[in-house]
This record gives C-alpha cells, sequence and structure tokens, in this order.
C-alpha cells in the first residue's frame, strides 16, 4: 500500500497524469476498482494537504494533474463498475459555480471533481453566476449546500448578493452557503464579512465540509419542526 | 497639468501596460512621476502586495498622493487605496481596465485567456517555470479552462504574431487579435486623477 502511494506522489511531484494513470489502472486491475478512490487516492491526496494549502511549495501543473487524476480514476471507476458493488454512494444534489464577475473556474472545477468522486451529484453553474440564479436552480433542484467559488476580494463581495438573496427568500439555514477560493485564505475575516455557513482552503477538503453543511441543513429543519 | 494641492501626485502601475501608460502620460500628464513595478509580480500577489507598500509607506505619504493603475490584483490592495492620499483605477483587472467590463465579461463568457504585448515576451517560462505546466499539461489544462487566446493590440508594436503562434500552439488553442484604443484606460486614470485631488485639473 505504501509503496503504491509513494509512486503515486512521485507522479503527481511529476505532474505525470498518465504515468499516475497507468500505476492506478494496474493496480485496480489487481485489487477492484472500487477500493480505488477512497483506499488509494484520496488518502495520498489527503497526505500532501498542507503542501497543497501553500502554493509555495505545489504549482498549478501539480494540483492541476492531482485533480485530473482524481477525474480519470472516478471515469475508470464508474467504467468498470459491476453493476452489483456501489462504488460510490449518492449524496446531494447541491450547486456551485463562480460568484458574479469571477472567471476563475479551476478551482471550483476542483471542487466539482473531489465532491464526484465522494457521491455527491453536482450541478455546476459555471463562471459568473449572479444570486438569483444560484438560488432559483438550487430550489428547483432541492439542494441544501450552495458551493460559491471566489478568486479575488472583489468578487468575493458579490457573495454577500447570494446571502442577501437566501434571506429574502427565507432560505437561510435551510439552504447553507459554502464559499472558497485563494481569497478566502489570505483574508481570514472575509468568510464572516459575506455571510458564510463555511469554507475549506482545499477542494480535497470539500466534501467534509458539504456534508457537515447538508447535516446542519438537516438539524435545522429538525428545530423549526 | 498643475495641481493645486502640494503633494506631489505620483502613479504606480504595473509594468504590463508600461508602453501604453507612457504614451499617455506624455500627451496628457507629463509632469506626473510614475513608477513601473514588475509585472511578474502578478504571479505573486503577496510580494505585488509587500511591493505596493514599501511604495505607499506612511513616509511617503506625508508628501505624496499615489494613484494606483492596478485591478484587484493581490488582497490588501483595496486596503491601500482606502486611504485618502490613494486612489486605484476602477477595474477587477487590467484587461477589463482596457476593455471595459461589459466586452471582458461578453469576451470571458466565449473562454478568452487575454494576453498583453508585454506579457508575450515571457509567455514560455510563465506556463514552463511559473506554473510549472509542460506542453500536455498546458494543452489539456487550458483547453479545460479557454476556448481561445485573445491579444489585445493596443497599437504601440506590432502584432509578435510568431510569438503567438507558438503560444497558441502551446497551449492547443487558436488565437485572434482584438485592436484595442487607449480611450477607456486615459479615462479611468482620468478619473481617479480627479478623485485624487480637489484642486482644479487644468488638462490638455
Ligand atoms: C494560475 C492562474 C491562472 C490560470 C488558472 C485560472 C483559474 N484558476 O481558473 C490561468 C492561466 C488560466 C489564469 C487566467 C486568468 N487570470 Co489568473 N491567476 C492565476 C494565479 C497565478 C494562481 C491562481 C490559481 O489558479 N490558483 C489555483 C486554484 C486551483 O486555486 P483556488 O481557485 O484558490 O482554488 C482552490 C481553493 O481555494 C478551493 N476552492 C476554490 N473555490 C472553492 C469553492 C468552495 C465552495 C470551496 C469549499 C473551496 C473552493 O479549492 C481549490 C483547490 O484546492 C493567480 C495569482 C496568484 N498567485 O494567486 C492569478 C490571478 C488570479 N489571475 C488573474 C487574472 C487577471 C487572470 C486573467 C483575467 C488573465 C488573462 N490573461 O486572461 C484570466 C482570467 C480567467 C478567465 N477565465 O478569464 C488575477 C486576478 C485579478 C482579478 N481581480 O481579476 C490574479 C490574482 C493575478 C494578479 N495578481 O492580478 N490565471
Amino acid at each position: 500500500m505504501e509503496n503504491i502511494q509513494s509512486r503515486l506522489l512521485e507522479m503527481i511531484q511529476k505532474a505525470d497524469r498518465q504515468g499516475a494513470n497507468n500505476l492506478l489502472a494496474a493496480w485496480s486491475e489487481e485489487h477492484g476498482y472500487e477500493k480505488l478512490l477512497k483506499q488509494i487516492l484520496i488518502p495520498t491526496l489527503q497526505h500532501i494537504g498542507e503542501e497543497w494549502r501553500t502554493s509555495e511549495n505545489f504549482s498549478i501543473a501539480q494540483s492541476y494533474v492531482a485533480a485530473k487524476i482524481v477525474e480519470d480514476a472516478l471515469f475508470m471507476t464508474l467504467k468498470n463498475k459491476k453493476d452489483n458493488v456501489n462504488t460510490v454512494s449518492e449524496k446531494g444534489p447541491v450547486v456551485i459555480g463562480n460568484i458574479e464577475d469571477d472567471f476563475h473556474s479551476l478551482g471550483r472545477r476542483m471542487v466539482k471533481t473531489f465532491l464526484e468522486a465522494d457521491g455527491w451529484i453536482v450541478y455546476d453553474l459555471g463562471n459568473d453566476v449572479t444570486a438569483e440564479e444560484f438560488v432559483d436552480t438550487a430550489v428547483e433542484i432541492g439542494a441544501r449546500v450552495i458551493g460559491a467559488s471566489a478568486m479575488m476580494k472583489t468578487t468575493a463581495y458579490n457573495i454577500k448578493k447570494l446571502r442577501k438573496e437566501l434571506d429574502r427568500r427565507n432560505l437561510s439555514g435551510h439552504i447553507q452557503l459554502a464559499v472558497g477560493g485563494a481569497v478566502f485564505m489570505v483574508s481570514p475575516n472575509l468568510e464572516k464579512e459575506i455571510g458564510s455557513d463555511g469554507s475549506s482552503s482545499t477542494a480535497i477538503d470539500a466534501p467534509e465540509l458539504f456534508d457537515e453543511l447538508w447535516e446542519a441543513s438537516l438539524q435545522q429543519e429538525t428545530v423549526h419542526e | 497639468m498643475t495641481y493645486e494641492d502640494d503633494k506631489k501626485i505620483t502613479m504606480v502601475s504595473c509594468g504590463v501596460l508600461k508602453a501604453e501608460i507612457q504614451t499617455l502620460r506624455e500627451q496628457y500628464w507629463p509632469n506626473l512621476e510614475v513608477n513601473f513595478l514588475s509585472s511578474m509580480l502578478h504571479m505573486k500577489p503577496e510580494k505585488l502586495a509587500a511591493s505596493l507598500e514599501s511604495q505607499l509607506s506612511d513616509d511617503f505619504l506625508k508628501t505624496h498622493k499615489y494613484l494606483l493603475i492596478y485591478g484587484d490584483c493581490c488582497s490588501s490592495i483595496s486596503n491601500l487605496s482606502q486611504r485618502t492620499e490613494v486612489v486605484r483605477t476602477r477595474c477587477n483587472n487590467c484587461i477589463d481596465l482596457l476593455l471595459g467590463r461589459e466586452q471582458y465579461r461578453r469576451l470571458s463568457h466565449e473562454g478568452a485567456f487575454f494576453l498583453l504585448p508585454e506579457w508575450m515576451y515571457r509567455w514560455e517560462s510563465i506556463f514552463r517555470s511559473e506554473l510549472g505546466l509542460d506542453e500536455t499539461n498546458a494543452k489539456s489544462m487550458m483547453g479545460d479552462l479557454h476556448t481561445k487566446l485573445v491579444l489585445l493590440d493596443t497599437g504601440l508594436a506590432p502584432v509578435p504574431s510568431q510569438k503567438m503562434d507558438a503560444c497558441a500552439k502551446y497551449c492547443g488553442l487558436p488565437w485572434e487579435s482584438l485592436p484595442v484604443s487607449l480611450d477607456l484606460l486615459r479615462n479611468e486614470i482620468q478619473f481617479a486623477l480627479n478623485e485624487l485631488t480637489t484642486a482644479e485639473v487644468i488638462d490638455e
């Protein structure tokens, strides 16, 4: 187990997507695809979580390739899924997007990948999404969590409109608001200021955050019933 | 152009717009000083913040007023420009400063990745060394995020076609050039200058 993890890390360090995929395919052929994500890939990436948080040690290419490997592994797993084996549980649905005026989609795409690998059904609204679009979609599909991504302060402030829209429709609490993006790491008070319910500094931690927020939404309803 | 205020006005601009700002300055604001910071600071917002903070030290603010020709390029820039002696151009980044918000949004929705002439000199080291993207990963990532490269041609230098061809090939995307006037940039700088001084501006 350790051997494959350290070889996988090496591949990620070299940003070698093909090499990593070959390695994981060979491992899965032997041990089973259903174990790939939860037993090998996600724990390995969690292991490098710290480095991931500090871009000093982790290049854009390395983090891009790491997320792509997860995307590829998810695809491989689903392709090789035996009908009787439920490899990923179904959670959600949830809505994600980059907030109004924000076009930095890489982080949000990574969040989508990690959520899907964890079994979430994700509605990705893309870039430059208005507060109304977020809330309309969440209501329409029955999402309890909205994830809004913003790269810079100016665009992060647009998330305030989303909080306002949730308040206006009396949906705050019932629909939880997750936020993320580089700016939240360097401005610790920003999250509170714009009215978020929670955040995570990397895409790999997003599933845990969404679990918590989903639960918080359910709790809210028990309290109100 | 003269200002009644006795504090000296200095423009601080990202080097990515050096040619454009110098051209405008000669014509409209020949008496204003301008400092250019390296455009490579784009890649490291925390270093940009440190450079700006050292330019705008409390001591300097006793004798100077500053016009920042920058977008929201690092998280502390909004705090810096809240001081009365400092004004920043109204924009998110250098691209919407040149294009205006609506055209920037429209082209971004079409999937544009924008390039400025000054940036083109270093495109390869930015992709390879700064982002760590070899050609395979660059093609994949840029193909995921973008549909085309758009060079903003501000008309001050010939379009660097060979460099654009090479960069486009590396990213696996087509490229086009878009002629851009300096009018919006000039208006934004003038607007910021007007904000910075209550004194009468004798222009042109
Ligand atoms: C790499 C990079 C790019 C890449 C990738 C872009 C992307 N992210 O989609 C490319 C080359 C494509 C690019 C393009 C552009 N860029 Co750029 N880019 C950067 C750079 C160097 C790093 C940012 C980055 O991508 N980090 C990696 C990502 C993955 O991190 P992240 O978004 O924070 O996401 C992580 C977490 O925050 C979290 N997360 C993110 N969202 C969410 C949401 C939720 C709910 C949760 C829980 C978690 C979460 O998960 C992610 C993975 O762990 C920065 C400067 C810097 N060092 O910060 C400039 C920077 C962001 N870019 C900038 C600019 C101007 C641009 C362009 C306009 C330039 C152009 N020439 O076209 C375009 C805009 C993109 C577009 N579509 O129009 C400016 C932004 C200024 C502004 N206010 O607009 C910056 C700040 C540079 C600067 N100093 O001015 N860029």
